[in-house]
């Protein structure tokens, strides 16, 4: 008699874990039943494809299959930290990601703050198509537009010539051009769409707030700088520690399409070396474990920035 | 007990059952073969009973060689044939026509209807775009034409084009192997030897005798010492047969002048030293040409590993045999300053393309085909003459490989395969019907496989000449198909035929551009014959060798064409030279070459 009654005392987040989830359950099962689809994918395909890192400590041959290929320990990683070029790869991985985030992170900020102010909604309508096109234009083909722009007599050619005051042959050609020309696309590509969140998270925003300023005598600046940016602010750096959790990732195939080898020197990634490395010649064991690799000092920057973020702006993802 | 031995009793008889009615079912499509044969007979109205004993290949009796000896009188030099002759040509396996070539066979006893109802697996990529003709393969008419003929069907899976490795592996890791695997290799770590290891793969020395025309050619054929030797590896196992050349052209690659050039610079020789061709590249340039030399390059040589205008230095793309018979690293050698020099001032002056590192095949086209562009390219004389050609209506004139003395013997990177690399074609460890496998393989090294896969069918596509030699008349379809005028390339590659098919031939036979003119082929032996060949025959590596210098090999390769080609824009001096040297010399390239010295010894004792 006395255990019941002590139970019926303990409130709701003292008692057992497994309680609660039953209660919640029985309360809430229609969202938990809408959740379920939700979670057989992330089991399936983000969880238990887990277990094919072990392929980073084998020897993998598909046609002996997961379970018959022979251990090797760390051989692969081995191979890769013992690279004579692992330094620069790993240099030029940060070097782009780390470039393509200083510019390339604020500008869908800007474009979406500026397009907000925009009242004629038909010019505002055709911005935005123009600038999610290049989105939307396959990979190759843009690196082809890239490639002859940027080729001798091609306009960005002319212009760096402009200034320069010498002759260059495709700007391709120079180690030294090819960050700018990377991230520079980039950004071309990503802007339009990469404004679009900040877009529908500047559309919750309460148009009193927008109000109580004007009464106030808020302009324009005042009005972006203390309501809109802040309101916003959430969003930015969700979106700022997921791609800092990126830094040491990078896709191969756009450097694939652009580099050469007189620009190795700054445009050889880690990427495009499993590429060369594993990827064309089927050594997938290889391919996982420098993918591991790279995970882990991913999660490492991802949870630092996280971290950090809590602290000042007490905003994070967990 | 006595349920149980009911049991046994109930399983037997379902046994016996089964294997009654498999037997019967094998008498039934065996019967139906010999009917198909004799439609097939009669529709052709053949000189009946003479023509199915020759088609069915049975030992020839004095009647058949009469019969023979008539088909060949009535096919050989005929330039209209009937209906009925080319139905003969077409659907029989009677090759009395053919004249004697390079030691071919002809042994169809295998066709004998045995294989009739076996459906073959094949895995093959798609080349010269022949997978966007016929999306389904065994509808390709050669196809479907060695289909009747040896009475096995044809299933093709074709990976898509760029996708191959993974799609090959996928399919491997799946556990359900195709009958046959072909071109392969690259696709598999560790190659062939691997895949034997590894159990993708049967060795085919114990099966020879199902392959009776491909042995006889390696047996009969004047090239046949060189054959031997390369179509085995050191072990003597025959992991995979291979495309046998029945002639080699010669290095396909080499510099092609426009005759326009020579005509306006006013030089009447072609170029042979280096010195010369520095005269003459300015000549070029101050009759206006923009960028007198163009050619592919991405690791600092010209170009696809042929080492063009490097070869008179005596420095090479990759590894090479040098004059002791020793293998060796070709970029490093000593006359690698000399390259590098001329070729830095040549770019510097304004003689060699300045897009040459990022331009692609289409932006060499466009230079040489426009009439201020490229004086010269180095690339395939074929292409280059058609591309010439349909622009500004003049020819291309061949030039040997550069030397740096006037009379020194040129030298090419080059080793002439008798035994094509990477055609391999190998039989799975699931291969229900080897001999039949085989049977459908080996027709490729006959007569009629030679003639039917190289020049496509009779009529239509090919003709005979009065030596017994297939040719294409003007009026072939080859020439004149709406498809083929109008897309070229491809279309005319494959469209009818199946030259890179697994079996036996000799471009200059069979190239629709190459036998309209001859002259090409002269070019490519100049440059092959007279000259001294480095090149590395196909040695090959065990799995252990191979996955020892894999990082080894790719680091070189990044440091020779990061080092070289900056060398040649300027951006480097000519004097980093030593320090790639030094470079390459840590990454371990002693070893790289040892591995290779061990092969190339083992492919010398072989």
């Amino acid at each position: 008699m006395s255990k019941k009654k002590k139970q019926t005392v303990l409130l709701e987040y003292q008692q057992p874990f497994w309680t609660r989830v039953k209660k919640d359950l029985r309360r809430n099962w229609f969202a938990y039943f809408v959740f379920i689809p939700v979670l057989i994918w992330y089991i399936v395909f983000h969880y238990l494809p887990m277990y094919g890192v072990l392929i980073a400590f084998k020897d993998f041959k598909p046609l002996l299959g997961f379970a018959r290929s022979k251990w090797v320990g760390l051989k692969n990683f081995v191979d890769f930290f013992s690279n004579p070029y692992l330094f620069r790869l790993v240099k030029n991985t940060l070097m782009l990601n780390l470039w393509s985030l200083v510019l390339g992170f604020p500008a869908p900020i800007i474009l979406a703050l500026l397009m907000n102010e925009v009242r004629n909604a038909a010019f505002k309508r055709t911005v935005q198509t123009i600038t999610y096109m290049p989105h939307f234009v396959s990979l190759v083909v843009a690196c082809g537009i890239i490639r002859l722009f940027v080729a001798s007599g091609g306009p960005i050619n002319q212009i760096v010539n402009f200034f320069t005051g010498t002759e260059h042959s495709s700007l391709l050609n120079y180690a030294s051009m090819y960050r700018p020309i990377y991230v520079l696309s980039g950004i071309w590509q990503g802007i339009g769409w990469g404004s679009i969140i900040y877009l529908s998270a500047m559309a919750s925003v309460d148009p009193q707030l927008y109000e109580a300023a004007e009464i106030d005598g808020g302009g324009r600046l005042v009005k972006m700088w203390h309501i809109t940016i802040p309101s916003i602010l959430p969003t930015i750096m969700i979106l700022l520690i997921r791609d800092l959790g990126g830094l040491l990732s990078s896709g191969y195939q756009k450097a694939i399409l652009l580099y050469n080898s007189m620009t190795y020197e700054t445009a050889d990634t880690i990427a495009t070396y499993v590429y060369r490395r594993g990827l064309q010649q089927g050594n997938y064991s290889f391919s996982a474990a420098v993918g591991l690799s790279s995970a882990v000092i991913n999660f490492v920057l991802l949870y630092i920035s996280n971290k950090v973020s809590k602290k000042l702006t007490e905003t994070s993802l967990f | 007990m006595m349920k149980k031995q009911r049991k046994q009793w109930l399983a037997g008889t379902a046994a016996a059952i089964l294997a009654a009615s498999l037997l019967g079912g094998c008498g039934g499509s065996g019967g139906n073969s010999t009917t198909a044969a004799t439609t097939a007979a009669t529709t052709a109205a053949a000189t009946t009973a003479a023509a199915t004993t020759a088609a069915a290949g049975t030992a020839a009796s004095e009647e058949t060689q009469a019969a023979e000896s008539d088909l060949a009188a009535r096919i050989r030099g005929n330039t209209n044939p009937s209906a009925e002759e080319i139905a003969l040509v077409n659907t029989t396996l009677d090759d009395s026509y053919l004249g004697d070539f390079y030691g071919l066979g002809s042994d169809y006893s295998a066709y004998d209807g045995r294989f009739d109802g076996v459906t073959l697996d094949i895995w093959m990529p798609s080349l010269y775009g022949t997978a966007d003709i016929y999306p389904d393969l065994s509808q390709h008419p050669v196809f479907k034409q060695v289909s009747e003929l040896t009475g096995i069907k044809l299933n093709f899976i074709t990976p898509t084009v760029g996708e191959e490795a993974t799609e090959f592996n996928l399919m491997i890791s799946g556990g359900e192997l195709p009958d046959i695997i072909m071109r392969y290799n690259t696709y598999y770590t560790g190659g062939l030897p691997a895949a034997y290891e590894d159990g993708l793969i049967i060795d085919l020395a114990e099966y020879e005798q199902y392959l009776p025309n491909y042995m006889k050619f390696l047996n009969d054929s004047a090239n046949s010492e060189a054959m031997k030797v390369e179509s085995v590896n050191d072990e003597h196992q025959r992991l995979a047969i291979s495309v046998l050349n029945t002639g080699v052209a010669g290095v396909p690659y080499g510099l092609c002048i426009r005759e326009e050039a020579m005509e306006r610079t006013g030089w009447t020789e072609v170029p042979e030293t280096i010195d010369e061709w520095h005269d003459f590249l300015t000549d070029c340039k101050n009759a206006g040409y923009s960028a007198p030399l163009t050619f592919a390059c991405s690791d600092g040589f010209i170009s696809n590993g042929f080492s063009c205008f490097a070869s008179a230095y005596g420095v090479y793309s990759g590894l090479f045999v040098d004059d002791n018979n020793k293998i060796a690293y070709g970029p490093i050698q000593e006359g690698l300053e000399g390259y590098l020099e001329t070729m830095s001032q040549w770019y510097k002056e304004g003689l060699i393309d300045q897009d040459f590192a990022t331009g692609d095949s289409t932006h060499r086209t466009s230079l040489i085909t426009s009439a201020d562009g490229s004086a010269v390219i180095h690339n395939s004389p074929s292409t280059i003459a058609k591309a010439v050609k349909g622009e500004i209506g003049k020819d291309v004139i061949a030039a040997p490989y550069p030397v740096l003395n006037k009379g020194d013997q040129t030298a090419v990177d080059y080793y002439p395969n008798w035994v094509s690399t990477g055609t391999y074609t190998s039989i799975t460890t699931q291969c229900d019907n080897i001999e039949a496998a085989l049977a459908f393989l080996d027709f490729g090294y006959s007569k009629k496989g030679w003639e039917l896969y190289g020049l496509g069918s009779y009529g239509d596509i090919h003709l005979i000449d009065e030596n017994g030699k297939p040719y294409y008349p003007d009026d072939s379809l080859v020439y004149t198909d709406e498809e083929i005028v109008q897309n070229g390339g491809n279309y005319s590659l494959s469209k009818y035929r199946l030259h890179w098919f697994t079996g036996a031939y000799w471009e200059v036979d069979s190239s629709p551009t190459g036998t309209k003119n001859p002259q090409l082929y002269e070019i490519l032996g100049d440059w092959t014959w007279d000259s001294k060949r480095v090149g590395l025959p196909p040695v090959s590596l065990t799995p252990e060798e191979s996955a020892s210098i894999v990082d080894i090999s790719n680091n070189i390769k990044t440091a020779k064409s990061e080092y070289l080609m900056k060398i040649i824009m300027g951006q480097l001096p000519v004097s980093a030279a030593e320090e790639y040297r030094q470079t390459v010399k840590e990454m371990g390239v002693d070893q790289y070459v040892a591995v290779y010295q061990a092969a190339y010894d083992r492919f010398l004792t072989r």
